[in-house]
């Protein structure tokens, strides 16, 4: 290693444990915020993009020509498809690099104020250790959405921006994460979403395909869309479930 | 207790427990699924002749006329949720898994967590099959067909909760009931509700990206049986609702 990289790893990780440090202290001022953040944290993230997917669905101008907003209706159901499509990419990413770097996460390394019984933190503690740190899938979650929102509304864009950033804190400061973790899923999300943004002209005939079996089978497929949205509000869970059962085995996500 | 709820138990449950797969396929699908599957119905009953209304006409927009009976049925499920949430904690009655001895093939530590999710008391009436009772006896509304396909899945799934020693056959029958009953108080305030839902139906046409995005939350909100509701009911008026 030159000695620019080291001296950047260390500045890294010195910001790191700072942030780490102010976060923790704002999570951990209380019991009841601690579980707080605990509880919201954990699901609401999947809740919220379920809700925004859908929002952003029937977002637009109903014509072909967009007046009122940015983009008609039809670029809106695109740019969801294709949404869809970063998340998956941006979590395989996210999942493969987490594999290849072997960063610790701060709650099997770090000092944190924890104002909850020690047998309740080291259940939540067990589940994460195992899992890899750098970078963040949870932030992939949430910058992908803040930024496809991003692209359809400036304003409301910032405001996801606000709400990812806050989730983003939330699991910094219980020790789930590193900010530079939160910042790396941030990049790797943003990167997938405008890869995907940048071939949409060429797949557009793929997505058109997909949006006119909204308008025909509505029945059919508004239905499995909502399941679909549903089981991505539970982090995919009743997926998982069905392979763990037609494999005969659990299969962990 | 008839001597039938309890016979019918054991060979239910005898059924389910013909192997591991069985009964946890038992466990998983009388879960969550029936309560996502009646969420997937209002959706397909929403959308069932497109998008958008063309005008609050029930006898000219079979789409207008469809949603109507979509909300109707919607209030009339959670009215029935409700009221036998409400008589279960005044009837306090044991679950069967609390003190019959059933074939449980899984481990003693993982049926514990699951027996302390259910509750080893408040048996009577079925909340769940309430609503899934209110959903099908509103599929009766627009077809008898898929009213009874509806009735079909409800008994099915009510099958798998007396398999799992979580109720008795007559918790089902009484939530059952409760659930046509729920929607034929719905069904015949309908009109006397036309200042409450056309509004709401409007609203879905005028902004739709903000109606859908919070009909999104409604419906993950029944596949988690009214929880978010009620920890909002409790936290605004401070009553809480049992269950």
């Amino acid at each position: 290693m030159t000695t620019w990289s080291v001296w950047l790893l260390q500045w890294i990780l010195k910001i790191d444990t700072q942030l780490l440090r102010w976060a923790n202290e704002w999570v951990a001022r209380s019991p009841r915020s601690f579980y707080k953040a605990l509880e919201v944290s954990h699901r609401v993230p999947w809740i919220l993009a379920a809700v925004a997917l859908a929002w952003m669905w029937f977002w637009g101008d109903e014509g072909m020509v967009p007046v009122r907003y940015r983009l008609s209706r039809w670029e809106s159901r695109r740019r969801v498809l294709s949404t869809i499509i970063a998340l998956v990419g941006g979590f395989f990413g996210a999942r493969a690099l987490q594999d290849v770097i072997p960063r610790l996460r701060p709650v099997a390394v770090a000092p944190l104020q924890v104002p909850i019984p020690p047998q309740a933190w080291e259940y939540v503690r067990s589940s994460l250790e195992l899992q890899g740190a750098f970078p963040s899938d949870h932030a992939v979650l949430l910058f992908v959405i803040a930024g496809a929102i991003f692209t359809v509304s400036r304003r409301l864009g910032w405001i996801a921006g606000l709400v990812a950033l806050y989730f983003s804190v939330l699991r910094v400061g219980l020790g789930f994460h590193w900010p530079s973790d939160m910042l790396g899923g941030a990049l790797v999300g943003w990167t997938a979403l405008a890869v995907v943004i940048f071939f949409e002209r060429h797949i557009s005939v793929l997505w058109d395909f997909v949006v006119r079996l909204f308008y025909r089978y509505p029945r059919v497929i508004y239905p499995l869309a909502f399941v679909f949205l549903f089981d991505l509000s539970q982090k995919f869970s009743a997926l998982f479930g069905l392979v763990s059962w037609v494999l005969g085995h659990e299969v962990k996500h | 207790m008839f001597l039938w709820d309890y016979t019918l138990v054991q060979w239910l449950n005898h059924l389910i427990a013909q192997s591991e797969r069985t009964f946890f396929a038992a466990l998983f699908l009388s879960d969550r699924v029936p309560w996502v599957l009646c969420s997937a119905v209002f959706v397909a009953l929403w959308f069932v002749h497109g998008e958008r209304m063309n005008r609050m006409d029930e006898t000219q927009d079979p789409v207008y006329r469809n949603r109507v009976v979509v909300v109707t049925i919607l209030l009339g499920a959670a009215l029935a949720f409700i009221a036998a949430r409400i008589l279960m904690a005044l009837w306090d009655r044991p679950r069967p898994l609390a003190w019959m001895e059933l074939q449980v093939l899984m481990p003693p530590e993982k049926w514990q967590k699951v027996v302390e999710a259910v509750g080893t008391g408040k048996a009577f009436p079925s909340d769940h099959t309430a609503f899934w009772g209110a959903v099908s006896a509103g599929l009766f509304l627009l077809s008898p067909w898929l009213g009874a396909v509806g009735t079909l899945a409800t008994l099915f799934f009510a099958a798998l909760r007396i398999a799992l020693g979580y109720h008795y056959p007559t918790d089902i029958i009484a939530g059952y009931a409760i659930g046509w009953m729920g929607v034929a108080i719905a069904y015949a305030l309908r009109d006397r509700m036309r200042w409450f839902i056309n509004p709401i139906l409007q609203l879905f046409d005028q902004q739709p990206a903000w109606m859908y995005g919070f009909g999104m939350l409604v419906l993950l909100d029944i596949t988690q049986r009214f929880a978010w509701l009620f920890a909002i009911l409790t936290i605004l008026f401070g009553f809480h609702v049992p269950g």
